[in-house]
């Protein structure tokens, strides 16, 4: 009887999951420590504490990334890489399982700060915000507010899995050269990212983004949501390729 | 039947298989021998699908090693198990991956090799460990076992666990067992066929009994006097 692909790509994630624990760690305690923190301190200080909010938040983007390289990397440095490789599975899911993980990471850390600042808001901020609370409002009135809100944490989401992806296939390639794995997976890195500016701006969705964000948040929001997603969408496909080009590069050439 | 057809392989200014041809009798135990760097673990890698030719071609039962890794079970020389795993960890991922996976084979040679599940990979004696790999390994109802340099590095007694283990598994006929090592002593008794290798040729081979009867001499007086024979 043969054994479900589902249960193999459970095992797999589960394995790679425990592998970033520390960098899961970080955030939590991170969030934790700034939550009783401002749920301990006086009304008139515990503001502050959005601004260790704020770090942590861009740490909970980052670390996915800085993940990605560990995850794959340390395959190699711990010798596993030849129990993985034995497997009787292609590296689409070997490749996918680590993806899973650091999306995880990236969706489980953002919430969990996007708790905590919603406990802060409603326990210290509330009072002093009486007219930023009305915008806020805005959220509940204003649907439009809220999907641009949306649009902006996928396209944040879509923007990571671009980024792990180029952070796998540089890795991979690098894994090529027996000599210089670490300057091929560097020089990689950077080309790959350059290339995919290039042809983003080529297709017209590509470094205007923030541009286009700042000019239409407050204005035409529908049309804030349209680029939005549409720069997303081109983020995807080129993560999706090179996705797949490693993939293949790790099913037919690489060795050990 | 696995099948080296013609198969080179280099790494650098190193020939490390040159022309390889040879073909592994399925149903038998097989000795890989040879010094270090005669190019066995890099035939077993092959064979596991972790190299590939530069030229000619490996073949396992008529498939490229890759598309055949469900009936190899690998063990290589190296630590390869993840450090923080218990063995009961270790167990349940590969149990998940080979359908060939025998629970009863498992829990037998656990109690005879002496281990037990919650013992922490990362925490125990090189011996332990290289037990650990071997039940992983054999647990499996794979039809090729390729166990490369088995017993590097491993105390006299946990050598005779391991060979113990092997000969009591063994299902003549029904797997084939092939066996990279440069310690042929402790092998001796259990191959059937040997093929010795050097600077990745093939220098002699054959069946260890009809070897030994023609020649005279044991597995490693014959190694010794075909290597002597390769540097002259």
């Amino acid at each position: 009887m043969s054994n479900s692909k589902l249960k193999m790509f459970t095992k797999l994630y589960l394995k790679d999951l425990h592998e970033v624990t520390a960098e899961i760690m970080i955030v939590v305690i991170g969030v934790a420590l700034v939550t009783a923190g401002f749920l301990l301190s006086s009304d008139q200080k515990a503001p502050l504490l959005i601004f260790p909010l704020i770090l942590l938040l861009g740490l909970a983007g980052l670390l996915p990334l800085i993940s990605s390289f560990k995850l794959l990397s340390r395959e190699w440095s711990q010798n596993t890489v030849y129990l993985v490789m034995s497997l009787p599975v292609s590296g689409a899911m070997i490749l996918g399982a680590k993806m899973a993980v650091l999306l995880t990471q990236y969706i489980g850390g953002t919430l969990l700060i996007a708790l905590s600042s919603y406990l802060l808001y409603v326990t210290k901020l509330s009072q002093y915000l009486t007219t930023q609370q009305q915008s806020l409002m805005m959220l509940y009135n204003n649907p439009q507010l809220f999907q641009s809100l949306l649009a902006f944490y996928v396209s944040g989401l879509v923007f990571l899995t671009f980024l792990c992806c180029t952070s796998f296939f540089s890795q991979i390639a690098g894994k090529l050269s027996a000599k210089f794995s670490g300057l091929v997976t560097a020089v990689t890195f950077i080309i790959t990212l350059i290339l995919s500016g290039k042809i983003l701006d080529a297709l017209g969705t590509g470094s205007d983004e923030l541009y286009h964000m700042m000019i239409q948040i407050s204005g035409d929001a529908a049309n804030y949501i349209s680029n939005m997603n549409m720069s997303s969408l081109s983020y995807l496909v080129l993560a999706i390729i090179l996705f797949i080009l490693a993939a293949v590069i790790y099913d037919r050439k690489l060795e050990l | 039947m696995i099948e080296f057809d013609h198969v080179g392989k280099r790494f650098g200014n190193v020939q490390a298989l040159d022309h390889l041809n040879l073909q592994f009798s399925p149903g038998k135990i097989i000795g890989l021998f040879g010094p270090n760097g005669a190019g066995k673990s890099t035939a077993m890698k092959m064979i596991a699908g972790l190299n590939q030719p530069d030229s000619g071609h490996v073949l396992v039962d008529g498939q490229k090693p890759r598309q055949s890794r469900d009936k190899i079970a690998f063990l290589p020389e190296i630590d390869y198990l993840y450090g923080w795993w218990t063995l009961k960890q270790a167990a349940d991922f590969m149990r998940s991956f080979y359908a060939d996976w025998d629970d009863n084979k498992y829990t037998e040679l656990l109690g005879f090799l002496n281990l037990r599940e919650d013992m922490k990979i990362g925490k125990i004696s090189k011996g332990q460990r290289a037990k650990c790999k071997l039940l992983l390994t054999v647990s499996r109802r794979a039809p090729y076992l390729l166990l490369d340099e088995p017993l590097s590095g491993i105390d006299i007694l946990t050598r005779e666990e391991i060979i113990n283990t092997l000969i009591r598994d063994f299902r003549e006929g029904e797997q084939t067992i092939i066996i990279s090592t440069h310690e042929i002593n402790d092998v001796e008794s259990l191959v059937d066929e040997v093929f010795f290798i050097d600077q990745g040729r093939i220098v002699v081979s054959g069946s260890a009994e009809e070897l030994r009867m023609t020649k005279g001499l044991s597995l490693v007086e014959i190694m010794k006097e075909a290597f002597r024979n390769v540097q002259q």
